[in-house]
């Protein structure tokens, strides 16, 4: 079922909405959960509650692309739940990337006082797409969907010591990109 | 600001970036080499070898024709052939007459890349940035040698779906083989689609369709074969990776436990449950074997982790778990303990998120453990002494005269050769990323090649990778200040024998 359809389901309050979402996105939307929880049954209930959370959006709102919209709503739903966890069960890709995350923060010598979130989004929405086209991609796997070094080398056919390389880079230049001039408040 | 913040901002990144970061754009693909020749009219062979006879003369002899054909390639002639002399370049460690390493520099041109033995270089910039169509090279000598590309589509039906899938590739006479574009169906470049040229047979090529049906299509004849059932396939949880052992004869999963079948035999047979474990990897030994490993105990607290990466004093001393290792012959439907060591922040994966700031050498034990391929583990005691385990009979031999490099483990990374064979051991500059150390281990040959480089001091050489399973490869070129390639790299090719 193409995705406009799947959207009208939701418009007229059909539970068959749920049904074909899981069948179309079902793994996508757990993919992006696991990766982030690293347990499975933590993802399948991030999976749950992003239906449900589709469930309680549409209508009013009608995404132009469901699967960004779906993968949004499991990512931020997986991060709240990995953030609740306690701190021995944490793990998966997300605690990585936080750590790796860690080097871009600039040091509060360098910026007055802390971004709004709006303008921190604003500024890494222009960041990414003024990267190149294979480091956006990399980063996006590594910083959205949380995936896996590995997993990016399978899906771009990139050594690990190439994609580690790629990435260290792009961190820096997000690092000197918040501590730019033009960026402090 | 914190990490926190930032990753809840790069999650609002707008849709079009999300979308086209997941997006299938074939970049080039290694296959593994195969030792048979693949289907090919014996005629056309013979004409074709008389046609490269001819040109590779005049390629030789005439240099206006070798410049009109390099310019059609967009390289220059007098930059495209350069080989450095063996004895030219430094290589120390026990082989300091550089008897068993001989090094071969390629000129590539920006848009291009190493796969598996070969080169894949894009000549349209447009399509270079749509990840679309790219040309095969190989190298001889360090020349740069165009392959005939080939190309099929193949249509066809699996689980009551219909797909069409359009191929281009080549392969040189050892059988090294690399695709050069791919056309695939949405519903297969939705999640994950493996393509990987089933070893030993060359026209055979691993798909995974909906991101959870592997099939096999063949490169010459219709028609699509099921490797595993779809409604098994069905209920297994979300599949993380898909692997054809070397040998062409088996199908590794990891869809959170590890399962194994034998292609077109067998049903799927589920590792962790013959180990009695949660396996934390399996690589494949060969002849049926599958060695799995579990990592136990070791439950690291994120303080004193943290304390430990910082080179601090932790409030306990760091317990990095134990790694206990079975054989498993698929055949018989067997496990058997190989044995247990303890763990090094190498090897436990709780650790590695952590190390980012990290001096301080290792604690020793396992710093090796082999993944998809091989039957060797690498051990490291405390006084640096190198140890190779013979994952198949547990035998633990020491690599005499050699002893671990210092290196700053968060910043180094060990690589096994396409066989499991061998092991590279890359370490990075913690400031600028370039490479600095490079040493190969021969786990046969009992060996420990280190690899000096008069090039690493310029500080662009970016990142070493296999080319093929006896060649190690670095990239060298030169980047602006944000870290992009400002010209064509030259591949250095050190060959260890």
């Amino acid at each position: 079922m193409n995705d406009d359809k799947i959207v009208d389901l939701y418009w007229i309050r059909s539970e068959d909405a749920i049904t074909e979402t899981s069948i179309k996105y079902g793994k996508y939307c757990y993919g992006i959960a696991y990766n982030i929880l690293a347990d499975a049954e933590d993802a399948e209930e991030s999976v749950n509650d992003t239906y449900f959370d589709a469930w309680n959006t549409m209508p009013p709102h009608r995404p132009s692309a469901l699967s960004a919209f779906l993968g949004k709503l499991t990512r931020r739903i997986s991060i709240d739940r990995w953030r609740k966890r306690s701190a021995a069960k944490r793990g998966g890709e997300l605690a990585a990337a936080l750590d790796e995350l860690n080097e871009c923060v600039p040091s509060h010598e360098n910026v007055e006082q802390d971004v709004l979130a709006a303008d921190l989004e604003k500024r890494i929405n222009t960041f990414v797409n003024d990267l190149p086209t294979a480091e956006r991609r990399v980063f996006l796997c590594r910083y959205w969907y949380l995936d896996s070094i590995s997993a990016i080398c399978e899906q771009f056919g990139y050594s690990q010591s190439k994609v580690k390389v790629m990435l260290h880079r792009t961190r820096k230049a997000l690092h000197n990109c918040l501590v730019s001039e033009e960026y402090v408040l | 600001m914190n990490s926190n913040q930032l990753i809840d901002a790069i999650g609002a990144v707008n849709d079009a970036a999300v979308l086209d970061a997941k997006a299938f754009h074939y970049r080039g693909d290694a296959a593994a080499a195969r030792p048979q020749f693949r289907k090919m009219t014996v005629g056309v062979a013979a004409v074709l070898a008389v046609l490269l006879c001819i040109v590779a003369v005049a390629f030789a002899v005439d240099q206006e024709f070798r410049a009109a054909v390099l310019s059609f390639f967009h390289i220059s002639a007098e930059d495209y052939v350069e080989r450095v002399p063996v004895e030219d370049q430094p290589l120390t460690g026990d082989d300091a007459a550089g008897k068993n390493i001989t090094v071969t520099r390629v000129r590539v041109p920006n848009n291009g890349h190493a796969a598996n033995g070969l080169f894949a270089i894009c000549s349209d910039e447009i399509e270079y940035k749509q990840g679309s169509h790219y040309d095969l090279y190989k190298q001889e000598g360090g020349e740069l040698v165009k392959l005939e590309l080939q190309s099929t589509r193949r249509d066809f039906s699996y689980n009551g779906t219909a797909y069409g899938v359009y191929l281009e590739w080549a392969e040189d006479k050892e059988g090294r083989c690399a695709l050069g574009y791919v056309e695939l169906p949405d519903s297969v470049t939705g999640q994950y689609a493996v393509l990987q040229f089933v070893p030993g047979t060359g026209e055979k090529l691993l798909l995974l369709l909906d991101g959870k049906y592997p099939v096999i299509i063949d490169l010459y004849e219709d028609g699509v074969q099921e490797l595993i059932p779809a409604a098994v396939m069905d209920e297994l949880p979300f599949l993380k990776a898909v692997h054809i052992t070397r040998d062409g004869k088996y199908l590794l999963l990891n869809a959170g436990r590890y399962y194994c079948a034998a292609i077109g035999t067998e049903p799927l047979t589920c590792l962790d449950e013959l180990c009695g474990a949660a396996l934390t990897g399996c690589s494949y030994i060969g002849e049926g074997i599958f060695s799995c490993h579990s990592l136990t105990g070791g439950a690291v607290d994120e303080a004193d982790l943290a304390a430990y990466v910082r080179g601090e004093t932790p409030a306990s001393p760091i317990d990095f778990g134990m790694i206990t290792t079975w054989n498993v012959d698929v055949q018989q439907q067997a496990a058997g303990v190989v044995g247990s060591t303890a763990a090094t922040a190498f090897t436990n994966p709780d650790a590695l998120w952590h190390g980012t700031e990290r001096t301080e050498p290792f604690s020793p034990g396992l710093v090796y453990v082999p993944h998809d391929e091989g039957a060797y583990m690498l051990e490291v005691d405390g006084e640096r002494h190198i140890y190779v385990v013979d994952l198949r009979s547990g035998e633990r031999n020491m690599i005499e005269g050699a002893l671990w490099p210092d290196v700053d483990w968060p910043y180094a990374e060990l690589v096994g050769s396409p066989e499991g064979d061998k092991l590279a051991l890359i370490q990075r500059d913690a400031t600028n990323g370039s490479l600095c150390h490079l040493s190969v281990i021969d786990f046969k040959k009992m060996r420990l090649f280190a690899i000096e480089r008069d090039t690493k001091e310029v500080g662009n050489e970016h990142y070493a990778d296999w080319f093929d399973n006896d060649t190690i490869m670095v990239d060298n070129n030169v980047t602006d200040e944000t870290g992009h390639n400002t010209g064509d790299s030259w591949y250095y090719l050190y060959r260890i024998y």
